[in-house]
């Protein structure tokens, strides 16, 4: 589905798609405004017929979110935004600095893939990357895959995660400048400051280089509002400030011959406070987290003819991390230090017309030391080679792939956990029933499974090396239509998918006597249903209505035990509907966009007692923004005003959320 | 068509507004039985989940066989708080140290509080109360900044404090000491003594040798000894040389001498009269897994009841009055269940508590 899209970012799409064929420089990092397809954008591509967005025509549920849609939102980061997609649910611990995971269709965080800019970004230890470390300045398009995308020429890794989301970064739109510039301030409640820089410049016809670099602070010292019992208190978050610097640098060349040439450099420091759960009698918070995280990553791409292809990347991942706290015991001052080392090659071809196959063969190095007592020093090595195929047909088209996994594991004291290998099947099949119409029925299945991290496998005491992957099976049928429905209702989005997952072999920390342990109990079911709806509608001539609504039904049951206390309750934090919406009014004086978020009670344990109840909650948003020009200067100004009902929900029990909060930026491009 | 997608697309984003509108509806607190209207019957603590918030206090009628709700909160319209580690009665009295709020709340017998006192350091951070015992007046309690500390039962203040070691955990009196178990928290073999404090002058006399990690039971048996389980260093972890092996110990400490002996192995303990009942099991040795009953006298183990029904053993108590043994089981995710049997092993009640049910706290007079 896709969500808060009108026609100037579809026609952005078809005209990247227009632009790609002949240069790689194309997509427009410019003034990203979505505003009534201004002329300058659309000069020299001339489109005739929308092109249908991925989400309508992929095999498997696929959500895309261009840059436009992204600003409109008002959204700080990655994970703002990721909470608009359907069959998700964002874990947000609150605050800017507050940790943000992201699960899709209830399978855990751990099961979701995050990649950037092509390359997936793992971490060992725990299995879930914090999605708030990224910014969505510098972000071009989010796409989350649940299940088999259509992309066979992609690395084995892609193919090695229930779900998907994949960030990429804009690749500048010279046009005829030789430079481009873009400086926006970032300010808000709680003492938010975010100032950031990018800056391209052309080198020669065929090569690029660009930097981005921001700064983002913030007290985060929010007032909320709890009920203890029959007493309502007022406090304030303490300990929850953040302050971060974020810098990339990257090259692109087009080296001739069909080969292309990206590099890229990252660079991430942060520090901020954990202000923890709210306790009752107890506001003390003093635990800090200091990060810093470095990649640098190579992709290379060349095409030997129209029929044979071949991608390679190669990246270096180092993670720092330093935990403290004073405890009334003393100071505690945990370290803790990852790297990933990862290689990829994807060989593609295209024998026959229609058909296509690739084979993609994947290695993967991690290791992780910690200061902790009895650190074992894990290492592992993971060998991931993926054999795919796709029939393509103008009615229908067919995806295959079969993905082989082998993980072995070294550690310095004690017994690593015994080498695994496994083999994992995808297929999906994306059919139009009737070829003059765009109305099209998907079918997708995926088994995969996730490794045990370091932690689950090595960590002090709870540790277990005796566990086995966590695996799930993925069932989805939908269908999808898109089109023109009258000359108002400009265009008409929907898609329609049921699904079905079990997890086996879960993996949870289970208490056994005084010892807590990680160990595989658990089956999940779950049904679940994703609607999407978006349509575009012309109100007057330079007037737009863009509409859309994504409503979720899931229930996702503890099927381990029928004689436990958990049998068939609703796992933790797992909603049974969500859903979200959007308008936006797009008028020729400024542009306006309302967006809501919404779900409905979750428990905060497995058991569904009602002293486990989380409240429903929806969170509102209005932002505001226009964009100014003159010459080759824009100057783009916004305002945002969020969660508008002012309510401290929860979506963790006890991190209550901050209430009604404003933003302003301003950006000015050259 | 048209018009039904719209109208999908804006029931979604009504019912947004609907969950906004009805996110208000407070809950009901279950019904409490007052303990006063019963003879006999035990207070039940469960500790609740870190961070969680949800500790409470539950009163179970041992004549009627019947568990009423959360005592405290309906008896103070808040909760007890983060963490319920220990509960303690003494004369009329209620006493629970609360660890994660960092308090100790001083309730009369239907638990309405009579004092909070938040327990906090010199610089401010919360010490993390954790396990009490009482004699002479006072109640003296154990804390994470190493220290334990008095307070009268009179004027309900802190009237002392003394610094015994490292994360203390349970402690017991006898003798005119003080045994209070250093426990083994950050898992590197530190935590093997039990701190004697002379409790006249309530200072630290000496440390005995214990088997590593003992940790929440230091107790006085009725015989007059020191009772204390030594957790051990989670025998047979892959890996670990048998040699090396500490498995979940009972000692006893002889309080005129001081001298350490060794029980029996154990991870739960609880006496009544020569009757030692012992819950056993190692992680990594699930064949070890076993409940019995010690004759202090002759050394005799007799089987007691059979473990396989439980997930995650949690609580063992005995009823003075009546023999009756409460066992708690605290499995994954779920409330409690508590099973009374009788001094034989036959079950005889079976009730649900709430989250991590860690005490038995019963009343005799």
């Amino acid at each position: 589905m896709v969500k808060r899209r009108t026609d100037s970012c579809r026609r952005r799409v078809s005209m990247c798609l227009v632009a790609m064929c002949g240069s790689l420089l194309a997509i427009a990092q410019v003034p990203a405004d979505s505003v009534n397809g201004k002329p300058h954008e659309m000069s020299g591509v001339t489109v005739t017929e929308r092109r249908l967005p991925v989400s309508l025509t992929a095999g498997a549920p696929v959500q895309r979110m261009e840059k436009a849609e992204l600003e409109r939102m008002g959204a700080l980061d990655v994970s703002d935004a990721v909470r608009h997609f359907s069959g998700v649910s964002v874990k947000d611990y609150g605050g800017i600095g507050g940790m943000k995971t992201v699960s899709v269709r209830s399978l855990g965080a751990q099961h979701t893939a995050v990649s950037y800019d092509g390359v997936a970004v793992g971490d060992c230890q725990s299995g879930q990357v914090d999605i708030s470390r990224f910014s969505l300045d510098n972000v071009s398009a989010l796409t989350l895959t649940i299940g088999q995308g259509d992309d066979i020429f992609q690395p084995a890794k892609a193919l090695a995660s229930a779900g998907v989301l994949s960030i990429e970064t804009g690749k500048p739109d010279f046009g005829a400048a030789s430079f481009r510039l873009a400086a926006r301030v970032k300010s808000g409640s709680f003492g938010l400051a975010n100032p950031s820089l990018f800056w391209a410049v052309r080198l020669g016809g065929k090569a690029g280089l660009s930097f981005y670099g921001d700064y983002l602070r913030a007290d985060g010292i929010y007032p909320f509002e709890y009920v203890n019992g029959t007493r309502r208190i007022k406090a304030k978050r303490n300990n929850s400030d953040i302050q971060a610097y974020r810098g990339e640098a990257n090259f692109y060349a087009s080296l001739g011959d069909g080969q292309d040439l990206r590099a890229k450099l990252y660079l991430f420091h942060s520090e901020r406070g954990l202000p923890g759960s709210v306790i009752y009698d107890n506001p003390y918070a003093a635990e800090r987290l200091h990060g810093r995280n470095y990649f640098g990553q190579l992709n290379y791409e060349v095409s030997f003819s129209p029929k044979w292809k071949l991608k390679a990347a190669g990246k270096f991942n180092y993670v720092w991390n330093r935990d403290t706290d004073k405890e009334a015991a003393g100071m505690r001052d945990d370290r803790f230090r990852q790297t990933e080392t990862y290689l990829t090659a994807t060989l593609w071809s295209e024998p026959l017309r229609g058909l296509s196959f690739s084979l993609a063969q994947d290695f993967a190095y991690n290791d992780l030391s910690t200061t902790l007592s009895n650190c074992q020093y894990p290492e592992r090595y993971t060998v991931l080679t993926a054999l795919s195929a796709q029939y393509w047909h103008p009615v229908f088209r067919i995806t295959a792939s079969l993905l082989n996994t082998y993980i072995t594991e070294n550690v310095r004291t004690g017994t690593a956990a015994d080498d695994r290998q496994r083999l994992s099947p995808a297929v999906s099949l994306s059919w139009r029933p009737l070829p003059s119409t765009a109305w099209r029925l998907r079918a997708s299945y995926k088994d995969i499974f996730r490794m045990p991290t370091f932690n689950d496998l090595y960590y002090r005491l709870i540790g277990n090396t005796r566990l086995r992957p966590e695996c799930t099976r993925q069932w989805n049928v939908g269908t999808t239509w898109g089109g023109r429905v009258s000359p108002v209702v400009e265009t008409l989005d929907v898609s329609v998918d049921a699904y079905y997952n079990k997890v086996k072999d879960k993996i949870v920390a289970v208490p056994t006597m005084f010892v807590w342990k990680m160990s595989n109990v658990g089956e999940v079911e779950t049904v679940g249903v994703d609607i999407n709806v978006s349509a575009g509608i012309r109100v007057a001539k330079s007037m737009r209505l863009g509409l859309s609504g994504a409503y979720n039904f899931m229930q996702a049951e503890d099927v381990t035990d029928r004689d436990s206390k958990l049998w068939r309750n609703q796992i933790a934090y797992t909603p049974r509907h969500s859903g979200s919406g959007s308008l936006t009014w797009e008028t020729p004086w400024v542009d306006v966009a309302y967006n809501v978020v919404f779900a409905s009670e979750r428990y905060r344990m497995p058991q569904n007692s009602a002293d486990n109840r989380i409240r429903p909650y929806s969170d509102h948003s209005l932002s505001a923004f226009r964009t100014f020009r003159w010459g080759r200067h824009a100057l783009r100004l916004q305002a945002d005003a969020l969660n508008l009902g002012g309510k401290n929900y929860e979506i963790v029990r006890f991190y209550p959320m901050p209430g009604r909060n404003y933003k302003f930026t301003v950006t000015y491009y050259l | 068509m048209k018009n039904y997608w719209y109208k999908t697309a804006l029931a979604a984003v009504v019912l947004g507004l609907c969950a906004a509108c009805n996110d208000d509806d407070e809950e009901t607190l279950p019904p409490t039985l007052p303990p006063s209207e019963t003879t006999h019957g035990c207070y039940v603590l469960n500790t609740g989940n870190w961070g969680g918030n949800d500790a409470t206090i539950q009163y179970f009628d041992a004549e009627n066989f019947s568990i009423g709700g959360d005592l405290f909160g309906s008896a103070n319209g808040t909760e007890l708080g983060d963490l319920g580690q220990d509960l303690c009665l003494y004369g009329s009295k209620l006493y629970a140290t609360v660890s994660g709020s960092s308090k100790l709340e001083v309730m009369d017998r239907d638990c309405k509080v009579i004092k909070t006192i938040p327990l906090r350091a010199d610089d401010g951070t919360p010490v993390e109360p954790r396990y009490m015992t009482a004699c002479d007046g006072c109640v003296y309690f154990t804390a994470y900044d190493g220290t334990v500390s008095r307070l009268d039962t009179a004027t309900l203040e802190i009237t002392g404090k003394v610094v015994v070691g490292a994360y203390p955990e349970a402690l017991t009196n006898a003798n005119g000491k003080l045994y209070v178990n250093l426990s083994d928290y950050n898992f590197d073999g530190t935590g093997t003594s039990v701190a004697v404090v002379d409790l006249a002058s309530l200072t630290k006399t000496k440390e005995i040798n214990v088997k590593q990690n003992p940790y929440t039971q230091c107790f006085t048996g009725d015989d007059g000894y020191v009772y204390v389980v030594s957790n051990g260093n989670y025998a047979g972890t892959p890996g670990m040389p048998e040699d090396q092996w500490v498995y979940g110990t009972l000692q006893r400490i002889d309080p005129s001498t001081d001298r350490v002996e060794d029980v029996c192995r154990a991870t739960y303990a609880a006496n009544h009269g020569c009757k030692m009942y012992v819950l056993y099991s190692e992680y990594y040795l699930p064949e070890t897994k076993r409940a019995f009953v010690l004759d202090l006298n002759t050394g005799e183990k007799t089987d007691f009841i059979d473990l396989d029904g439980f997930s995650s053993l949690n609580a063992i108590g005995v009823n003075p009055t009546t023999g009756d043994v409460y066992v708690a089981d605290a499995p994954y995710g779920a409330n409690s269940t508590v099973r009374v049997y009788d001094a034989q092993g036959n079950l005889k009640n079976t009730f649900e508590a709430g989250y991590s049910t860690s005490k038995f706290v019963f009343v005799t007079e």
